[in-house]
């Protein structure tokens, strides 16, 4: 009986190895490495299931690549910081990214154009050829009302898709007007000869 | 002597054992599994309504083993087998194929598994013949190779069907419970190793080999050739994005992203840890390690604290079979072994395998309770 009781401990011992070697392994995972893996799973694009086809658009972009590019202005608030809106979330849908990674490109686009801002500012400035209010408003005006490029070469059903969604008839007291779907979103095409990125 | 099918109960005895700590786990980790289980399934399907079913079906099975006499059981413990084994057997003959295997028995929209109860019935004829072998003066070490014959006839007729992951529990179970009855270890790891080389040498399909060979892979931070990145390696790959993106919390409950765009296959079965570590996070994960941890160290001193050998022997034998298929399950999805396909206990999505584990821990709580 001695040996049996023995054993037994020795088995839990065992277990308790096994799942401390786990616990390790799962820290290791889940905390240490989650930047790497988190990344790695946001770029993932979901299967397309039900895909739009045209003859006609077939041949259209045999010659073109589509880029979609991000208007900052379209997504600032009164205090010019930028708000994720629906369209956000409907782009996302759409390319099959998630929320949080569209989210993150349009934020790293806005930081970088906003270091560019601030950079020509403070070399304007210097000069003392205008008083700061106006030169920043100026070069925000320059800067943030343009299309930046977020995501290259597009795939084209994504392209087809967001074309047809993009401008929907809305009734708004009494009033028919087009609204914007991906407000702050657009397309542009570009001809495969110049490249690009 | 005959024995009578029920025991009586010694309702005193419940709450002065490890009954009351093992059903809690037990429920515990059953309603961790709904949850998953309802997690992971669509809108359109089916499989969480199943599963509930199949949950209150299991608790049914568990309060009818719990009444049920061991003696008894280890008195038809052959006969059980030998009508395991003709089961396992007639999966070849009567072909009821689901996908591109034979495990399953089809009644009306259910399936069974077999081979999830051949477990048990293992366990039973096997302490059988190992109490004889401790009761022997005269034995040898020899003396042990019936029992790798028994486990060697439903071992090869479900490694045929094929489900290699199974056939691993049928021959760990055997190796535990060698190693309680004093046989020593350095056999074990020889016999394992000889095992191992002939199946893999004679058994193994070109996949199932692959699948050994890729686990040899680098895995972290190291860009692997497409052909594995998208093939043969995507289940794993699929599988740590989803515990690594889970961080401290995880996503929360239905909101995880390899879970709702479908990117991991299996996720209801053999992958649900995976979800599990992406929805809890760390943890999530940690916690149902310490559960599963609590619930094999309640049931070894449970069989410590029995005073019949045999009764020792089912208990050992049944939480082999759990605690190996939980570590396997784990360790594969965690990209620490090789991929078999095996299913968590109380958790994966699956009839066959709560309804076997509940009748598992039913015989556990009856050999602690019974009068006897």
């Amino acid at each position: 009986m001695e040996s049996i009781h023995n054993k037994v401990t020795q088995l839990v011992f065992f277990a308790f190895a096994l799942s401390f070697i786990l616990g390790m392994r799962l820290f290791a995972l889940q905390i240490a490495q989650h930047d790497y893996y988190l990344q790695k799973t946001l770029k993932q694009k979901k299967q397309n299931k039900n895909p739009l086809y045209s003859r006609k658009y077939k041949i259209f972009v045999e010659k073109s690549v589509f880029d979609i590019e991000i208007i900052p202005k379209q997504l600032l608030n009164n205090e010019k910081q930028m708000v994720k809106n629906d369209s956000v979330g409907r782009l996302a849908n759409l390319m099959g990214y998630s929320e949080e990674y569209v989210w993150k490109e349009c934020l790293k686009k806005y930081d970088f154009l906003r270091k560019k801002i601030d950079k020509k500012v403070q070399e304007e400035y210097s000069k003392g050829t205008a008083n700061k209010e106006s030169i920043i408003k100026e070069k925000e005006e320059m800067y943030l009302s343009r299309p930046y490029p977020l995501f290259y070469r597009v795939d084209k059903k994504v392209v087809m898709q967001l074309e047809i969604a993009k401008y929907v008839w809305a009734i708004n007291n009494n009033t028919l007007y087009l609204q914007d779907f991906y407000q702050g979103f657009v397309i542009r095409r570009r001809t495969k000869a110049h490249g690009g990125k | 002597m005959s024995h009578s099918i029920f025991n009586n109960l010694n309702w005193n005895k419940i709450f002065y054992s490890f009954v009351v700590p093992i059903i809690i786990l037990l429920l515990i980790l059953s309603t961790i599994g709904l949850l998953f289980v309802y997690s992971t399934t669509n809108d359109n399907e089916r499989t969480f309504d199943k599963q509930q079913k199949w949950f209150f079906l299991s608790i049914v099975v568990f309060f009818i083993t719990m009444r049920i006499n061991y003696k008894w059981l280890l008195e038809y413990s052959f006969i059980f087998y030998i009508l395991g084994v003709v089961v396992l057997a007639l999966l070849f003959a009567v072909d009821p194929f689901v996908g591109s295997t034979r495990r399953w028995i089809r009644i009306s929209q259910y399936s069974i598994q077999p081979s999830e109860f051949m477990k048990y019935a293992l366990v039973l004829v096997l302490a059988k013949l190992f109490s004889q072998f401790v009761k022997n003066k005269d034995k040898t070490h020899f003396d042990i190779i019936p029992a790798f014959l028994i486990t060697c006839v439903p071992a090869s007729l479900v490694f045929l069907q094929p489900d290699l992951g199974t056939s691993l529990v049928f021959f760990g179970t055997l190796f535990v419970m060698s190693f309680v009855v004093g046989i020593p270890i350095r056999h074990i790891i020889l016999l394992s190793l000889l095992a191992f080389s002939l199946i893999y040498s004679y058994g193994l399909k070109p996949y199932q080999k692959k699948r050994l060979t890729n686990f040899f892979q680098p895995l972290i931070h190291q860009e692997l050739p497409r052909h594995l990145e998208e093939g043969e390696m995507y289940q794993l790959i699929q599988s740590l994005n989803a515990y690594g993106s889970g961080g401290w919390f995880g996503s929360g409950l239905k909101k995880g992203y390899q879970n709702t765009n479908n990117f991991l296959p299996a996720k209801k079965t053999d992958f649900i840890f995976a979800i599990i570590g992406e929805e809890w996070g760390f943890a999530g994960t940690f916690f149902v390690i310490v559960l599963y941890f609590a619930l094999f160290s309640f049931l070894l001193f449970t069989a410590s604290s029995l005073p019949d050998l045999q009764a020792q022997l089912i208990v050992v034998g049944i939480t082999a079979i759990l605690a190996i298929q939980t570590f396997i399950n784990i360790f594969m999805t965690v990209g620490l072994a090789p991929i078999t396909g095996i299913p968590l206990p109380f958790i994966s999505y699956g009839g066959s395998s709560l309804i076997s584990s509940f009748l598992g821990i039913g015989i556990v709580v009856s050999l602690q309770v019974s009068e006897q």
